[in-house]
C-alpha cells in the first residue's frame, strides 16, 4: 500500500480549504462581537459558551488542515474559555482584550495560509504566553482566591444514573474533523460506558464512502452525571445528528443544587431568558456565489420586461374576446411580481454588516487618539444590496475616523467647554422615499467655518464672507482640499472627502454636511435603495413619460381652480387640509412644450422629498408598473433630477424622477427668478 | 420600427493596414477607427433628457442598455438636419461606455496603410483639428481621420463626468 | 494441517487509517477483496494492522466494514497485532463485535 502524505485529492482539498477559510472567518467576527459586547462584571452566558464553541471549532478545522500555528493559539484560547464558561475562572477587562489580541492573531495567522500574507510572529507569542499566564496561575492559585475546580455550577449531586444514549451522526461528521472516538472517550470517563455500534445496512465494500458516517451507535453509561453535562460532550454535533438520551433509574432529584466553596467568590453569570438569536434559524441555509445570485436577478429583470411588453399587448386586445389571454397574463404579472421580489430579497442584506466593524475600530482608535468616544447605532436592521454595502464600507469608514480623528476633541477639551468628556458618535441608517439614508452624526468641535474659507482662499478659490454655511461645508470636497494642521496616520491626508463623495456619487448617491461650531457634525450619505427594481408610478409629461417611485408618494389628486394659489416668490401652492404645499410643474422644469399648463386640467401627485412635501403636476397617471432600473451613469452621466431610468413596455426609455432633487431644483429656481 | 442593426466585425485587413469606418458629415468625409464601432442602427425612439445642448439628442434602448445619442451635425452647426429612415446613427465603444452618434451617412470601410496617412494642415473643417489625427487619400477621395474617442470624451462633449 | 483447514490469506493494512487518508484505503480493500472471493471454499483471512499509523472513527468504522464484507463473502477475517490503541478505539466505539475473537 503506497504511504501517502495527505488522503485528499487536490481537487477536493481547495474546495474543502475554501468553507474552511470562510467558516474561520465567520467564526472569528462572531468572537469579535461577542467579545466587544460582552460585560466582565456580569458576562452573558451563552456568549461565553458561544466564544469556546467558536475557538472549539476553529481549532478543530484548523487541525485537518495541520495549520498548527492556529491550533496551538486557538487551543490556548478554548481551555481559558472554557474555565471561564464554567465559571472557574473570572472574566476581566484584561482578558477580554487579550482574546481580542488572539483573535487577531488568528485572522492574521488564517490570512497568511489562505493568501500567503506575512503573520507577526511577535504578537502571536505574547498573546500565547498572556493565556498560557492565565493558566498557570490558574492552575497555582489558592482555593479561596479564585474558584475551586468544580465541574459546573448548579450542579445536582444525583448519584449514580443509568444513561442509554442513541446516537445517530450526520454523515459528514468526521469531515467536519469531529473525533468521535474523544467524544466517546469523553464519555467514558464520566464513568463506565458501553458502546455498541452498528449500521443500518451495512454497505458493500466497493459502494462505501469511508468518509461518511454511516454507523449508528447505541451507548450505555452509568455515571454520577447530569443528562446536562452528558449532551454538553455532544454540543458541537446536536446541530445535525440524532441524539437521544434518556435516563434510567432516575434518582431522587429534587435536592437543591449544592454549589460548591469558593463559587460564591465570583459574580453570578446570567442566563437571558431568550436564548441570543445569533445561532442559526432552524431552517438552515446554503452558501451561494454572489455571481449566481447576480445572474438570477439579471434574468429576472430581463423577465419582468418581456412580461410587462406582453402586458401592454395584451391591454390593446378585447377583453371580452381574449378573456383567458387576459387571464393568463395577469396570473402571469402575479407570478413575475412574486419571483421578482423574493429575488431581490436575496441580495438584500442589512447595513450591520458594514457597521459592525465600527466598535472595533472606534474602541482601536479612540485608545490611540487618547479620546473617550461611545458609538451609538441605530437602524443597523435596515436593508440594502448587498453591492453598495460593500461599496459604502469605504466612504463610512473614512468618515467615522475623520469624526474621531478631527472632529471629537480630547476629555479635557470637551470638559473645558462644558461638554461631557466621552464623545458620540452615531451611525443612523434609515430607508426614506426609495433611498438608503446614512448618517454619520459627531458632537465634536463641528467644522471650523473661518479654517476652511482661509484654506480655500489660500488656495485660490473664490470664496467670500456672504456665503451660506452649506456653500462652505461643499468646498471641502474640493479635491485635495484639507484642513488637518498635520497629516496623521489615522485618516490619513484628510483630502478623503473629496474621495468619498464621488464614491457616493458613483454610486447615485450623494453627500451633506450639516455642522455647527461648537456642537458637532452631521454628515449624510443618501443612496438609491436598490440598484434593480423599484415600484413605480409612470405620469405623462406632453409626450414623454416619467416614473415616480410608489414609497415616496402620498396621494394624487385632480386640483380644482379653487385648490391652487399663486404666491409671490413661491410659485403656485396647493391647498390640501389646511397646508400649502409646493406646486412644482415638472413641464417647466423639464421644459416639455406639449404638456397642460395649468395644474386643473392635469393631476398633481404629492410626494415626499426628503421630509418635504411637494405636489407634482403632471398631465395624466398613466399606470402602476414595477420597473428595472437601469444606470444612466453606465453610459453617459447622472442626470440631475432623477434616479436612473427604466425600459417601457414599448421599448422607449423613461426617466425615473428623483423627488428630492427636484424639489431642490425647483426652489433653485424660485430663488434664481427672484434675485 | 428599428432597422435591422448592422454588427461590423474586425474583418480581415491586410497586413499593416488599420481599417476605417468612413461617414459623411456637412459634406466631407470622414474616418474613425473601426475598432471602436460597435454597429449602425437609424434613428429612432430617443427619450430627451431636459436642460442638456441641443446636440445631445437623449438617451435610447440599445437592447436593454441605456445608450446617449449625439448628433454631430447640429454640435459642428451643419445647418438644418431631419430624422427619417435614413439617418443613420453609429454606436461606438469609447472608453468602456458605449455612446451613439448621429450622422449624415455611412459609406465603406477603407484599409489603410501608415504611409497614406499626413498629418492635417490647419484646414477650415468644420471640426475642431485637434480631434483630427490626420488626412488619407483613398480612391481620389479625401477622407478626415478623426480620433472619435479624443472628441467624443471632451469636455464640451458633456458625455461623460470625467471626475472619476 | 490436514485438507479440512482453509486457506490462509494474508493482507497487511498500513498507513493512514484517519479522516484524511480513508478514503485512500479503499481500493486496496477492494482489490484484496477480490483476491479471495473467487469461488474458493472458506479461507481465512490474517488482517495483519501493525502498519497502520494512525487511525480514527472514520477508520474504525472502514475497518468493521471491511471485516463484514470479508464474511459476507463466506470466509474468515482475523485480527492480528492491533495496537492498544486501536484496541481502545475498537472497544470505545463499539466496534468490538464486528472483529468477534480476532483479538480485540
Amino acid at each position: 500500500m503506497e504511504d501517502t502524505d495527505s488522503g485528499f485529492d487536490m481537487i477536493d482539498l481547495g474546495k474543502l480549504a475554501a468553507v474552511f477559510f470562510e467558516e474561520c472567518t465567520e467564526h472569528l467576527a462572531e468572537m469579535e462581537r461577542l467579545l466587544l459586547e460582552i460585560d466582565p462584571s456580569c458576562p452573558d452566558q451563552e456568549a461565553l459558551h458561544a466564544l469556546f464553541r467558536a475557538a472549539h471549532s476553529i481549532k478543530g478545522s484548523g487541525g485537518i488542515f495541520d495549520f498548527s500555528d492556529m491550533t496551538t493559539i486557538t487551543h490556548e484560547l478554548e481551555s481559558v474559555l472554557d474555565l471561564i464558561r464554567n465559571q472557574q475562572l473570572a472574566l476581566t477587562p484584561e482578558m477580554v482584550n487579550l482574546f481580542l489580541q488572539s483573535t487577531d492573531v488568528i485572522s492574521m495567522q488564517l490570512a497568511g495560509h489562505q493568501h500567503g500574507a506575512a503573520v507577526d510572529q511577535q504578537a502571536n507569542d505574547s498573546a500565547c504566553a498572556g493565556l498560557r499566564a492565565i493558566m498557570a496561575d490558574f492552575r497555582t492559585a489558592p482555593g479561596e482566591e479564585s474558584a475551586t475546580p468544580a465541574v459546573h455550577v448548579a450542579v445536582p449531586a444525583a448519584g449514580l444514573q443509568k444513561f442509554t444514549i442513541d446516537f445517530i451522526p450526520s454523515l459528514d461528521i468526521f469531515k467536519r474533523g469531529i473525533r468521535v472516538e474523544n467524544l466517546f472517550g469523553e464519555l467514558a470517563s464520566l464513568g463506565t460506558l458501553s458502546s455498541f455500534a452498528e449500521f443500518p445496512e451495512v454497505p458493500e465494500l466497493h459502494e462505501f464512502d469511508p468518509e461518511l458516517a454511516h454507523a449508528h451507535w447505541h451507548l450505555s453509561l452509568e455515571a454520577e452525571a447530569t443528562e446536562a453535562e452528558i449532551r454538553d460532550i455532544f454540543e458541537f454535533v446536536a446541530d445535525d445528528s440524532d441524539i437521544v438520551i434518556k435516563v434510567e433509574e432516575p434518582q431522587a432529584s429534587s435536592a437543591p443544587p449544592a454549589v460548591s466553596p469558593g463559587q460564591s467568590t465570583l459574580p453570578a453569570s446570567h442566563e437571558p431568558a431568550s436564548a441570543k438569536t445569533n445561532r442559526e434559524t432552524a431552517d438552515g441555509s446554503i452558501r451561494v456565489g454572489v455571481r449566481k445570485v447576480d445572474q438570477i436577478i439579471n434574468q429576472v429583470g430581463e423577465l419582468v420586461i418581456t412580461q410587462a411588453m406582453l402586458s401592454q399587448i395584451g391591454g390593446s386586445l378585447d377583453p371580452v374576446l381574449h378573456a383567458d389571454l387576459y387571464r393568463g397574463l395577469q396570473q402571469l404579472a402575479r407570478n413575475t411580481r412574486d419571483l421578482q421580489e423574493s429575488v431581490m430579497s436575496m441580495r438584500l442584506v442589512p447595513i450591520n454588516l458594514v457597521f459592525s466593524r465600527f466598535p472595533r475600530l472606534i474602541r482601536d482608535l479612540a485608545a490611540k487618539l487618547g479620546k473617550q468616544v461611545e458609538l451609538r447605532i441605530f437602524g443597523e436592521s435596515t436593508e440594502l444590496d448587498k453591492g453598495l454595502v460593500e461599496k459604502m464600507s469605504d466612504p463610512l469608514t473614512h468618515l467615522v475616523r475623520n469624526a474621531l480623528d478631527h472632529a471629537i476633541e480630547t476629555p479635557d477639551v470637551r470638559i473645558a467647554a462644558g461638554k461631557p468628556a466621552v464623545g458620540i458618535v452615531t451611525l443612523r441608517a434609515s430607508q426614506i422615499g426609495g433611498k438608503i439614508v446614512v448618517d454619520v452624526i459627531d458632537d465634536g468641535a463641528g467644522l471650523d467655518r473661518e479654517r476652511i474659507l482661509r484654506k480655500a482662499a489660500e488656495r485660490g478659490i473664490d470664496v467670500n464672507e456672504g456665503m451660506s454655511d452649506d456653500e462652505v461645508w461643499q468646498l471641502i470636497f474640493t479635491p485635495g482640499f484639507s484642513t488637518a494642521e498635520a497629516v496623521t496616520d489615522i485618516s490619513g491626508r484628510g483630502v478623503g472627502m473629496d474621495v468619498v463623495s464621488r464614491n457616493v456619487q458613483a454610486l447615485g448617491g450623494k453627500v451633506q454636511i450639516f455642522s455647527k461650531s461648537g456642537q458637532g457634525t452631521r454628515i449624510t450619505l443618501s443612496l438609491p435603495l436598490t440598484l434593480a427594481i423599484l415600484d413605480g408610478l409612470a405620469v405623462a409629461v406632453g409626450n414623454e413619460k416619467f416614473i415616480i417611485p410608489i414609497n415616496a408618494i402620498v396621494e394624487s389628486l385632480q386640483p380644482s381652480a379653487g385648490d391652487i394659489q399663486s404666491i409671490q416668490e413661491s410659485g403656485r401652492v396647493l391647498k390640501m387640509r389646511g397646508d400649502f404645499i409646493p406646486l412644482i410643474p415638472l413641464h417647466q422644469l423639464f421644459s416639455i412644450k406639449e404638456a397642460a399648463n395649468r395644474p386643473e386640467e392635469g393631476v398633481l401627485v404629492v410626494v415626499d422629498a426628503e421630509g418635504e412635501r411637494v405636489a407634482l403636476q403632471v398631465d395624466a397617471l398613466v399606470d402602476e408598473q414595477q420597473v428595472v432600473i437601469k444606470s444612466l451613469e453606465e453610459n453617459y452621466r447622472k442626470v440631475p433630477g432623477t434616479a436612473g431610468a427604466t425600459i417601457m413596455g414599448d421599448g422607449r426609455v423613461a426617466l425615473i424622477l428623483d423627488v428630492g432633487e427636484i424639489a431642490c431644483q425647483w426652489h433653485g429656481r424660485l430663488k434664481d427668478l427672484a434675485a | 420600427m428599428e432597422q435591422a442593426p448592422q454588427i461590423i466585425n474586425g474583418a480581415s485587413a491586410p497586413s499593416g493596414t488599420k481599417e476605417y469606418l468612413t461617414f459623411n458629415l456637412g459634406g466631407e468625409e470622414y474616418g474613425m477607427d473601426i475598432l471602436k464601432v460597435q454597429e449602425i442602427r437609424g434613428y429612432d425612439a430617443v427619450t430627451r433628457i431636459a436642460n442638456t445642448p441641443e446636440f445631445m439628442k437623449g438617451v435610447i434602448n440599445l437592447r436593454g442598455v441605456i445608450v446617449p445619442i449625439v448628433d454631430m451635425r447640429i454640435k459642428f452647426n451643419l445647418g438644418t438636419v431631419e430624422y427619417g429612415e435614413f439617418t443613420v446613427v453609429i454606436i461606438l465603444n469609447i472608453l468602456n461606455r458605449v455612446v451613439g452618434i448621429v450622422v449624415d451617412g455611412v459609406s465603406d470601410v477603407v484599409a489603410l496603410l501608415p504611409e497614406q496617412i499626413r498629418p492635417a494642415p490647419e484646414l477650415s473643417s468644420s471640426m475642431d483639428t485637434s480631434y483630427i489625427a490626420g488626412l488619407a487619400n483613398s480612391d481620389e477621395r479625401l477622407l478626415i481621420l478623426v480620433d472619435i474617442e479624443k472628441l467624443l470624451s471632451s469636455t464640451d462633449m458633456q458625455l461623460m463626468d470625467l471626475a472619476a | 494441517m490436514s485438507a479440512s483447514i482453509p486457506d490462509t490469506t494474508r493482507i497487511n493494512l498500513c498507513g493512514n487509517w484517519s479522516i484524511t487518508g480513508v478514503a485512500e484505503q479503499l481500493p486496496y480493500l477492494n482489490s484484496s477483496m477480490e483476491s479471495f472471493s473467487t469461488g474458493t471454499p472458506r479461507q481465512q483471512a490474517e488482517i495483519h494492522v501493525e502498519e497502520i499509523e494512525s487511525i480514527d472513527a472514520s477508520g474504525c468504522q472502514l475497518l468493521a466494514v471491511f471485516f463484514h464484507s470479508i464474511r459476507r463473502n463466506g470466509h474468515e477475517p482475523k485480527l492480528l497485532n492491533p495496537s492498544t490503541i486501536l484496541r481502545e478505539n475498537l472497544k470505545t466505539l463499539g466496534f468490538a463485535p464486528f472483529f468477534d475473537s480476532g483479538g480485540v
